[in-house]
Formats: C-alpha cells, sequence, structure tokens
C-alpha cells in the first residue's frame, strides 16, 4: 500500500469536506445563539453556521478562508465559556481552513478546463498542511525531550489515568520502550516525509500511530485531523507534477 | 491569487505556525492566541499508582479481596485511589488477614512519579 496517488483537486475537495465534517461535528455541537452575551458573539455564531455552510456545499475559498477565521474567533471569544471550543483541535482545524483557502480554485467545474490547473507554479495550500504536519510533529517530540516521558513516567501515568486505575502491571520496560518509540516515530514523520523514497512506508506508519492514538486515548478529532493532513501528501504541487496530472485526466476523459 | 501574493501569504502562515510552539520553548509561557501544539500535556496528571503488600513483600490483592472479578468492573472507588486516606481506607479490606499492610503510592505530577508517603496499615489497631 502506498499513498492513494491524487489529483489536486481531488485532494483539495477532499479536505475541505473532511474539515467541514469535523467544524460541524465538533463545534457545531459546542456552539449556539444561546451562548451570545453581545450583538457581536451573535454575529460571529451566525457568520460560523452561513460560512460553514458555504465550506460544505461551494467550492470558493471564501468559504474556507472565512469558516477558519470564524473559528479562530470562536476559539478565542468562547473558548473560556465551553472548554471543548479551545481545545488545540478547534485552532488546528481554524489554520488548516486557512491555508487551504490559498489552493486555486480555478477551473473546479470542468475536469478539462483550459485553466486547470493554474498557471501558478505550486499549490500553497496544500504545501502549508505540509509544512504544519512537519511543525506538529517537531514541535510534538520537542515537548516529549524531558526527563518524565522518557522514562516513561508520563505514559504510566496515562496509562493508569486511562486503563489500568491505580493498580498499574509490571510493564516498566514497555512504557519505556513505547515513549522512545513514540519520539523516534515522530521525528522521523516530521522530516522523512519530505524524502520521496521514505515517503510511503512512514505515511503507513503515521495512519498506524493516529489510529493507535485514536484507539488507545481520547484523541480521536486530533487523530482524524491529523490523518486528513496526509491527504496533502498524495496530490501534486509542483508545475512539472501538475503538467503531468493534467495530461493524464485529459487523456482519461476523451 | 498572483504568485506574490501566495508566497507572501505562504511566509506569513509558516510564521504564524512557528511562532506560537517558538516562543514556548523559548520562554516557558504558551501564548493564548497561538497554541504551542503541547497535545495532551495535562493527561494523566495527579492520577496515583497504588501497590499493597503484607509484612513479608507479598503482594496483595485489591480486587479479589473486595471479591471483584476483574478490575475493569470494580467501582471508582476501589479502581481509583487519588488521595492517601482512600489507600489505606481500600487496605482495611486485608484485615485481619494481615497483620500490617505496607501501601506503596506515587502520583504523577508534569516532572514524573513523586512518591505519595503512607503509613502502613496495622490491623491490630482501630
Amino acid at each position: 500500500m502506498t499513498l492513494p496517488p491524487l489529483t489536486s483537486r481531488q485532494a483539495v475537495l477532499g479536505l475541505r469536506f473532511g474539515f467541514a465534517l469535523i467544524a460541524w461535528s465538533q463545534v457545531g455541537g459546542h456552539l449556539h445563539l444561546g451562548m451570545a452575551r453581545s450583538p457581536w458573539h451573535a454575529a460571529l455564531i451566525v457568520a460560523f453556521y452561513i460560512m460553514a455552510t458555504g465550506l460544505s456545499l461551494t467550492w470558493g475559498r471564501t468559504w474556507s478562508v472565512g469558516t477558519g477565521i470564524a473559528l479562530a474567533l470562536v476559539y478565542h471569544v468562547f473558548g473560556d465559556h465551553d472548554g471543548a471550543l479551545q481545545r488545540h483541535q478547534v485552532w488546528l482545524l481554524a489554520s488548516s481552513l486557512v491555508w487551504l483557502g490559498l489552493s486555486p480554485v480555478e477551473g473546479w467545474r470542468s475536469p478539462t478546463a483550459a485553466s486547470w490547473p493554474p498557471r501558478r507554479e505550486t499549490d500553497p495550500g496544500l504545501r502549508l498542511l505540509r509544512v504544519q504536519l512537519s511543525v506538529l510533529y517537531a514541535f510534538g517530540v520537542l515537548h516529549k525531550l524531558t526527563p518524565a516521558f522518557l522514562s516513561g513516567d508520563r505514559l504510566e501515568a496515562i496509562a493508569v489515568e486511562q486503563w489500568f486505575g491505580s493498580d498499574l502491571p509490571s510493564l516498566h520496560v514497555g512504557f519505556v520502550a513505547a515513549a522512545w518509540a513514540t519520539v523516534g516515530i515522530e521525528l522521523a514523520l516530521a522530516v522523512g516525509l519530505w524524502h520521496r523514497s521514505l515517503r510511503p512506508f512512514l505515511a503507513r506508519l503515521g495512519l498506524l500511530l493516529h489510529v493507535g492514538f485514536a484507539v488507545l486515548l481520547p484523541v480521536q478529532t486530533f487523530s482524524v485531523l491529523a490523518l486528513l493532513h496526509y491527504v496533502a501528501w498524495c496530490a501534486p504541487t509542483t508545475a512539472k507534477r501538475r503538467r503531468e496530472e493534467q495530461a493524464l485526466t485529459r487523456a482519461w476523459a476523451g | 491569487m498572483s504568485l506574490h501574493h501566495a508566497t507572501v501569504a505562504s511566509a506569513l502562515a509558516v510564521v504564524a505556525m512557528l511562532t506560537g510552539p517558538t516562543w514556548f520553548v523559548a520562554t516557558g509561557d504558551e501564548l493564548r492566541g497561538l497554541p504551542a501544539w503541547r497535545m495532551f500535556e495535562d493527561a494523566g496528571l495527579g492520577v496515583c499508582d497504588v501497590q499493597f503488600a503484607d509484612e513479608t513483600g507479598r503482594a496483595l490483592d485489591r480486587y479479589r479481596a473486595h471479591g471483584v472479578p476483574h478490575r475493569f468492573v470494580a467501582p471508582d472507588a476501589l479502581f481509583a485511589l487519588d488521595d492517601p486516606e482512600a489507600a489505606r481506607g481500600v487496605a482495611r479490606s486485608f484485615c485481619p488477614e494481615v497483620d500490617r499492610v505496607d501501601i506503596t503510592m506515587r502520583c504523577a505530577t508534569p516532572e514524573g512519579w513523586r512518591p505519595q508517603p503512607v503509613a502502613p496499615l496495622r490491623c491490630s489497631r482501630p
């Protein structure tokens, strides 16, 4: 299994709808007009829902960037009211939507439109999502380089909280190995995904890591957000690759 | 969006991505507006691991003493022990089969496990 090859259009569309679903389910469930304490609050809530609707139903970059900005404001304005709105994943979703808004959307309606792919050299939206994934992993590693984490103590405490209760089995070596493996895998993902030959293997490793997080820990929304970032690695972003993609699309269409 | 605008926007985006975590690494403080990506940092903090043993050092099974077949069906008060009094309360269930119950307790902090001293329980005393 390798990463499935996608056209830029497929990747951007998939990401838009993936992000839209997360916005509706994770933020929508916590945001309603009853929370408004001023006309500005009410306007922000209404704006979020209008933007999220547009994001779900139409192509334009306005809806993506608009939803992202609305989410960032929701994070700040309502985060103190409802902790669910001030979690990392809300900010990550907001920034991802803004970055995705930088992807070109010209010529979406026709599979062989002459304006597709656009003349621009790169797809900045997908590139920024790739960079963002690396930044997440890199700083995730940096924050884990502490004696508490590398000694396995932090993972043991999480295991006590999530699994074993106050009776931790004697698995200390396993927790130390898991701590070092987590740091090693995240470091490899931060750097190695940029290397074409390592990407298929590391993408599989990344998928396993996030599915593992989702199954073992209460980190579902963040996991699926991180997994969506891998879609940005499935489509070409350079001019040469995009011309190849255009030729393939035309041959396929006719 | 022109190439120039896209380049400027991308540069600003990368600066925005890096500012929060870099600020945290440099100062130890997290900017409210720009997260440092310290995901799951607070997970498990405050929980405690408690082990019981008799005077010979033999481990004592709290679930068997309470007639609970498995930890996952144990009541919360037995499953999660977060303070010395709760631990001593559970230790009483081993009396009078043993004379003394040694309690080894440690609680999770951001710096790792911190030992929590708990006096042994002497079953002969009320």
